[in-house]
């Protein structure tokens, strides 16, 4: 069988691992347009920090891939034949395939404006863009940052920790959008003021202006002009679909941001026969639920479904197992479960209490949650969502970090955290 | 497959899928060599083989403390990936073999071996004696579980009894050899073994039927909030400290000469948040200060390490009594009755003085009531293979 991977991020990785593991004669070959394999993007924060080498930020040991006799095509795929099982790729040879994973993830961010080219804008998601933060940090001043999501917010953190000023252009009305509501927003936002964070709430860069070959200035669409020396652009990209749209499958619409994202089913699996996606940009339409993917975990457990599916498997992506942990400037945030879904309840903390949580119920029973500050709990609440566990009554004491959640959900089964 | 064993296995497929790479955990790891890789951490604990070279070496070394656990940005259980390393450790250290004289077994051979055992042990424990191992077991409200650590030789079951009586609890008594909690053995590795030993505990308190269970091991706690989560036994574990700040108002209350400071263990009040109730004590007993890195940041004392590298927990206890000195304490007090095995060893005649919050109270009572029956003294340590001197621990 020939298996074919588009995109070497957590979720062509992990696809690649799994698909080995129940196919040992199979051809794997992964294209990206990153130079490198498969790594740790997302410890690039710790990188620029230089509390990790670039040697750590590989993410398997060094002859990994080789040893599984996957091979990695460091060209992107530009087109897919799905009634010829053919792919092309910027070179524009052509190879076949038996089965097909789109994980491409989100476009290259981009500002879009006047003077984005200059030579002081960069992004925050290869290893290239980190090495360049570093060298621009290094060199102080004050730096705007647009986007209001992890990336932008992770090099805000990193910025500050190499005592670069930080003006942070939000598009959105609030911070880490679509995960928090005006209440989570307010609370990331008092944490990135205390910290020195300038944060200006849905205003963005409508020029970039340089002097003398350098970046001086941006102006935004407020008609301000900010002095920077740099500026980051934090601000996700779309979902890569042109390679999906090649193959005529049609993109839905995001949830909670622009563009298109592409719709599988639980077994990962798209509407063209052979050809499964997973990862950003991705939606899972299952038992009802439609569940946006993205981020790391969620990327590398989806891999993995499609990846045993390719393969001839039978595993599911169920939004109850959904999890995600990342870092929204140093505040730990953790969506558990169908956190975007419409439920029948919902309750969220006091806005003027400390941290933030949303805990969304159908039918008595938890079905997704938004920590934000506090992970006390994460795991309890994912095995009250995973179990069905009934809750009624108990809303409210489940948005305490002080209560003993063992205890409370100990008569509906195995709830401790050992 | 067993539930702590599927637990476990749950744990470390979420914690690969979201290993980031960042090497937070092996930043703040006390034992975690400078050369080791998270790549190679995380193949090796995904792969099926067991462990070997530097990876085998950090895996038998780790104290499971924990402190890697808050510290990661996605939230997950490196102690818990580790576990599962030792758990496929082949061969296995051979400082755990210690732990195959703990649990019930069936054998002739196993039931004279803790016969003789207990037989050795009779004089030193006293009137406690009678509780170590015993087969018949009565209903009570309260029951005192000490499972191995019946017999350490802080003497802490005694004088928990001894304070017990003072209050004229009525309780019964859960002890020895054959009730060991099997949370050790969960930290060896040996899930199947500490499976076996949790559901025999589970049953034997369903005997006694008890309302609260009161506990003065840290790791025993966490065992036993395990068996009352996942086993039909409706009890309330208690550590020990919560049981005594409940009676305060009962004991003459005095304030001890010196400032103390209170060592957090691992598994009450630093990864289970109830490090509280053991300072609310403390504060009514004298002068308190804290060490710079207690709570959730504090140190771990080491026992799980089961002392496979000695010089690494030597080094480990005395950084710690160093703090303790350092933040202007003359006593470091401690609740879990490992920490104390542990720290008091090593605390040097002269500085720091490491107590339990047990010995406190029971000074208080004795200064009030006179001696009880029989209290147990801490008796000279054993020398340990690593030439310090080191008390047998739980037995």
């Amino acid at each position: 069988m020939n298996y074919l991977i588009a995109g070497f991020g957590p979720a062509g990785a992990h696809a690649a691992t799994a698909i080995r593991e129940a196919d040992p004669q199979a051809r794997i070959r992964v294209f990206s347009a990153d130079p490198h394999p498969f790594y740790f993007r997302a410890s690039l924060p710790w990188y620029v920090l230089d509390r990790i080498s670039s040697d750590d930020l590989w993410a398997v040991p060094k002859g990994h891939w080789e040893a599984l006799r996957v091979e990695h095509i460091p060209r992107p795929l530009i087109s897919i034949d799905p009634g010829g099982q053919t792919v092309t790729d910027s070179e524009g040879l052509e190879y076949r395939w038996d089965r097909l994973l789109l994980a491409c993830g989100l476009s290259p961010a981009r500002l879009g404006c006047p003077g984005e080219n200059a030579g002081q804008v960069v992004g925050f998601g290869t290893l290239e863009d980190a090495v360049r933060v570093r060298e621009l940090c290094q060199q102080g001043g004050r730096a705007v940052i647009t986007g209001g999501g992890v990336r932008a917010l992770s090099l805000a953190w990193v910025a500050r920790r190499m005592g670069v000023d930080v003006t942070l252009l939000v598009p959105e009305a609030g911070l880490g959008a679509p995960w928090l509501d005006a209440a989570g927003s307010h609370q990331l936002f008092r944490r990135l003021a205390d910290d020195g964070v300038e944060v200006r709430l849905g205003e963005r860069v409508t020029s970039v202006e340089s002097q003398g070959g350098r970046v001086a200035a941006v102006g935004t669409d407020r008609g301000k002009g900010i002095a920077c020396r740099w500026v980051g652009v934090g601000v996700d990209g779309p979902p890569q679909l042109a390679l999906a749209g090649s193959a005529g499958l049609a993109a839905g619409p995001r949830f909670g941001s622009s563009g298109g994202e592409l719709q599988v089913d639980g077994r990962l699996q798209t509407g063209a026969p052979g050809i499964f996606a997973a990862g950003d940009g991705c939606a899972v339409i299952h038992d009802g639920h439609r569940l946006t993917c993205g981020g790391w975990q969620a990327a590398a457990t989806q891999g993995r479904v499609a990846g045993i599916n390719m393969a001839g498997g039978d595993a599911v992506y169920e939004a109850c197992r959904h999890y995600h942990a990342a870092t929204l400037y140093d505040l730990p945030m953790t969506l558990i479960g169908a956190w975007d879904a419409e439920g029948d309840a919902e309750v969220t903390t006091n806005p003027r209490a400390e941290g933030f949580r949303r805990l969304v119920f159908r039918d008595g029973a938890l079905i997704g949650a938004v920590l934000l500050g506090d992970r006390r709990h994460a795991n309890v609440l994912r095995r009250a969502v995973e179990m069905g566990v009934k809750v009624r009554g108990h809303e409210l004491q489940m948005l305490r970090t002080d209560v003993d959640l063992n205890r409370l959900l100990r008569p509906s089964g195995e709830y401790h955290l050992y | 497959m067993g539930i702590l064993r599927e637990t476990l296995r749950e744990k470390v497929a979420t914690g690969l899928a979201a290993c980031i790479g960042c090497r937070e955990c092996l930043r703040v790891c006390p034992v975690a060599p400078p050369s080791l890789r998270i790549a190679d951490l995380n193949q090796a604990t995904s792969a099926g083989d067991p462990p070997q070279g530097e990876i085998a070496r950090f895996a038998a070394e780790c104290t499971q403390c924990g402190l890697c656990v808050p510290v990661c940005p996605t939230g997950l259980e490196r102690d818990a990936m580790v576990l599962w390393l030792r758990s496929r450790m082949d061969p296995r250290p051979r400082e755990y073999f210690r732990l195959e004289t703990f649990g019930p077994g069936k054998s002739v051979g196993r039931k004279v071996g803790v016969a003789v055992h207990n037989l050795k042990n009779r004089g030193r424990l006293g009137q406690l004696a009678q509780h170590a191992d015993k087969r018949s077991l009565q209903p009570a409200d309260t029951l005192f579980f000490f499972g191995c650590t019946i017999f350490s030789e802080t003497g802490m079951a005694a004088k928990v009894l001894d304070i017990a009586d003072y209050l004229k609890t009525g309780y019964e008594v859960l002890g020895g050899l054959t009730s060991c909690c099997g949370w050790g053995h969960y930290m060896a590795g040996d899930l199947t073994r500490a499976e076996e030993m949790m559901a025999h505990v589970a049953g034997r308190i369903g005997k006694v039927a008890p309302r609260e269970v009161v506990v003065s091991g840290s790791e025993c706690y966490a065992a036993l909030s395990r068996i009352a989560a996942v086993y039909d036994t409706p009890f309330t574990p208690v550590t020990v400290s919560s049981w005594i700040r409940r009676n305060l108002h009962r004991f003459p209350l005095r304030h001890f000469a010196g400032t103390m400071t209170f060592h957090d263990a691992c598994h009450t009040s630093r990864k289970l948040g109830e490090g509280e109730e053991p300072r609310r004590v403390l504060r009514q007993l004298g002068a308190m200060v804290e060490m710079p890195l207690s709570g959730a940041a504090a140190p771990c004392c080491g026992h799980h390490q089961f002392g496979v590298n000695p010089e690494q927990l030597l080094k480990l206890r005395r950084d710690r009594l160093d703090m303790a000195a350092d933040a202007g304490a003359q006593r470091m007090v401690v609740e879990c009755v490992h920490c104390q095995e542990a720290f008091s060893p090593v605390a040097v005649k002269g500085e720091v003085e490491v107590v339990s919050l047990v010995d406190l109270i029971h000074d208080l009572i004795i200064a009030d009531s006179g001696p009880t029956p029989q209290p147990v003294h801490f008796s000279a340590p054993v020398p340990s293979n690593d030439g310090s001197r080191v008390p047998a621990e739980g037995a």
